[in-house]
């Protein structure tokens, strides 16, 4: 197996490419504009966190890279191809190869145990079941949770729960890793870990890394701060020059 | 077998609502069960009942009016008519009001007419023989306990006083429709004016036309009616009952539909965020779709057992109930084609009640869904 590590591009072709992308909602008669007319290139291999204020449009950016939600105007693409017009289950499955998802909340499935929950995106693969046998075990060594592999989500902590939440990220052997507030829901000690871990896939193993944060602690793991407002990107900076300017 | 494991452990996510589920699909697909199995049973003993050289002789204007022994002899007279018998319902109770079955006084010669109710030859000889005599049929004797040569007393309605009868036979019922008749002599009555109910009779069709016309001008005309269109003015009224049966067949079946759809709805509302989470992490609408409907499979199939384990006893119990009730000999059997038909209504139903829940859960905006809290 397994888990690879992604050198760094021969050519500079960002990773991560948007263009003019704008997404508005409709509230009944109403048109609210949540990003606007957006350009961002993401270079692969980088960890970014993204920072702004509630209902700046971080997650809503989010939730667009990784191809679960539609932009109104505008050009998506990833690793060269591009997203914005693919169908509901052409997206499906390159959610499936390319992505992987760290929530909040980690919504792991609660009537599966750990084992089971990362399996989850392998059962579409079509993998043997020793294949998936091999793959989850390393994706919960990798995590530091091989022992907890037959334990159900109530049984462990939310760092640990987050923990499996980034096995099944990674279980399939994505190049974007997508975390919306991964430690949003931890106390320090289990946050300072995930965030290791995190920091761990992207130099390791050259993940590339787009984290939605509201925690500067959390955002100082990431090599680049992004800050938005208003659905506008207003800097980035390296996150040394952002704690001091927050 | 991956995904067949996570389907039933979905479906027992939360095991009290799905066993009280499937619970009401067990119940609900017993209801239906045992409406189908009542008019399946209704159907096939009108079949078994047909015959075409069986006639009945009643009064022209109504069954309340009586007509008499002695008109018998003119009937007779007519070529092709074979035999002619008299019959009265007795309508009496044995030992309380609550056990009534049929109760009829014939001639001997209905024997000859109606042979699917005679008795082995040497108790039939028997009970010819007695004028208090009683042939009953074997569900009946066996109902009772009764034993050849037993007393069955029984209270007369329309023949007031208590009437001592000796059991002299019973018929097998292999060919009767009926296994839980009475049967005892038209002369133990001793009515003086001869009346009867009908008069039976079996003739050829061209010879039953005749029997009306002869009557046609006395004080007692009469009207002729095959035993078939009998059962044919019969089963247009069982056709009202069957008709209610089979709505009150598919109103458990909306309830069915309604029990498992509420269930349904709730499973997957709670579970809103996870299949937002599984579409986000590669699974499609379908998938999901497949998952919810799934669920429902499994919680109806787990319903569809338990009302099929129960079915034969609870028919048994209603067979019983509606004897004490209503009288006469219910064979109420699990037929094999009600329960393929039931069983598959029910996942059918479950399938139909299980689409909108899981049409929703694989079609909520994952950004959205992603962000509810239930």
């Amino acid at each position: 197996m397994s888990i690879t590590r992604i050198n760094p591009p021969a050519t500079q072709r960002p990773f991560i490419k948007l263009t003019g992308v704008s997404k508005t909602y409709r509230r009944g008669s109403q048109v609210v504009p949540v990003l606007d007319m957006l350009d961002l290139e993401i270079e692969q291999g980088s960890f970014d966190a993204i920072m702004g204020p509630s209902g700046s449009g971080k997650t809503t950016l989010l939730n667009l890279m990784s191809g679960i939600d539609r932009a109104s105007t505008g050009r998506i693409e990833v690793a060269g191809v591009d997203i914005t017009h693919r169908s509901e289950d052409q997206l499906a499955d390159w959610r499936l190869r390319h992505v992987g998802f760290v929530f909040q909340f980690y919504n792991l499935v609660q009537v599966l145990n750990a084992f089971q929950n990362v399996e989850l995106p392998l059962l579409l693969i079509g993998l043997s079941a020793k294949e998936r046998r091999e793959r989850v075990n390393t994706a919960l060594a990798l995590v530091g949770l091989a022992e907890r592999s037959t334990h159900y989500p109530h049984q462990l902590s939310g760092g640990q729960e987050q923990r499996v939440g980034i096995a099944r990220a990674i279980v399939t052997d994505p190049t974007l890793i997508v975390a919306d507030e991964p430690t949003g829901d931890l106390d320090r000690e289990s946050a300072s870990h995930i965030l290791a871990l995190l920091k761990r896939l992207n130099e390791d193993l050259g993940k590339t890394i787009i984290m939605v944060t509201h925690d500067i602690a959390a955002a100082e793991s990431a090599r680049l701060i992004r800050r938005i407002d208003k659905g506008k990107l207003t800097a980035n900076l390296p996150p040394s020059r952002s704690l001091a300017n927050a | 077998m991956a995904i067949l494991r996570l389907v039933f452990r979905l479906a027992l996510r939360n095991r009290g609502r799905t066993l009280i589920t499937a619970l009401g699909v067990g119940v609900t697909l017993l209801a239906f069960l045992t409406l189908r199995t009542l008019v399946a049973t209704w159907y096939s003993v009108n079949q078994a009942n047909s015959s075409s050289d069986q006639f009945e002789v009643r009064h022209k204007i109504s069954i309340a009016f009586p007509i008499y022994r002695r008109m018998a002899e003119r009937i007779r007279a007519i070529p092709g008519v074979e035999e002619v018998s008299a019959l009265i319902w007795f309508t009496g109770n044995y030992k309380d009001e609550r056990r009534r079955f049929g109760q009829l006084a014939v001639e001997p010669t209905f024997f000859d007419i109606h042979p699917e109710y005679a008795a082995p030859a040497d108790q039939m000889a028997s009970y010819l023989a007695d004028l208090s005599g009683a042939l009953v049929g074997v569900e009946l004797a066996k109902k009772y306990g009764w034993q050849l040569g037993d007393k069955i007393t029984l209270t007369g309605t329309l023949f007031p006083g208590e009437w001592d009868l000796t059991l002299r036979a019973i018929y097998p019922g292999e060919d009767a429709p009926d296994q839980a008749r009475l049967y005892m002599h038209y002369k133990h009555l001793n009515l003086l004016d001869e009346r009867a109910h009908r008069l039976v009779v079996k003739a050829s069709p061209a010879a039953a036309n005749k029997i009306d016309a002869v009557f046609a001008n006395s004080g007692t005309p009469t009207r002729t009616e095959s035993q078939l269109s009998v059962q044919q003015s019969w089963a247009s009224w069982s056709i009202v009952v069957t008709n209610a049966i089979h709505y009150a067949g598919a109103l458990v079946l909306a309830v069915l539909m309604l029990v498992l759809g509420n269930a349904m709805a709730m499973a997957a509302r709670d579970a809103t965020r996870e299949y937002a989470a599984m579409r986000a992490i590669g699974y499609r609408s379908r998938h999901v779709m497949a998952i919810v409907m799934a669920e429902g499979v499994v919680i109806a199939l787990a319903g569809v057992a338990l009302g099929l384990v129960v079915a034969p006893s609870a028919l048994r119990a209603l067979a019983k109930l509606l004897e004490q009730r209503l009288g006469g000999s219910w064979q109420l059997a699990l037929d094999p084609g009600v329960t393929l038909i039931a069983a598959a209504t029910g996942l059918v139903a479950s399938m139909i009640a299980s689409a909108l829940p899981a049409w929703r859960s694989g079609h909520l905006p994952i950004a959205e869904a992603l962000k509810r809290t239930t």
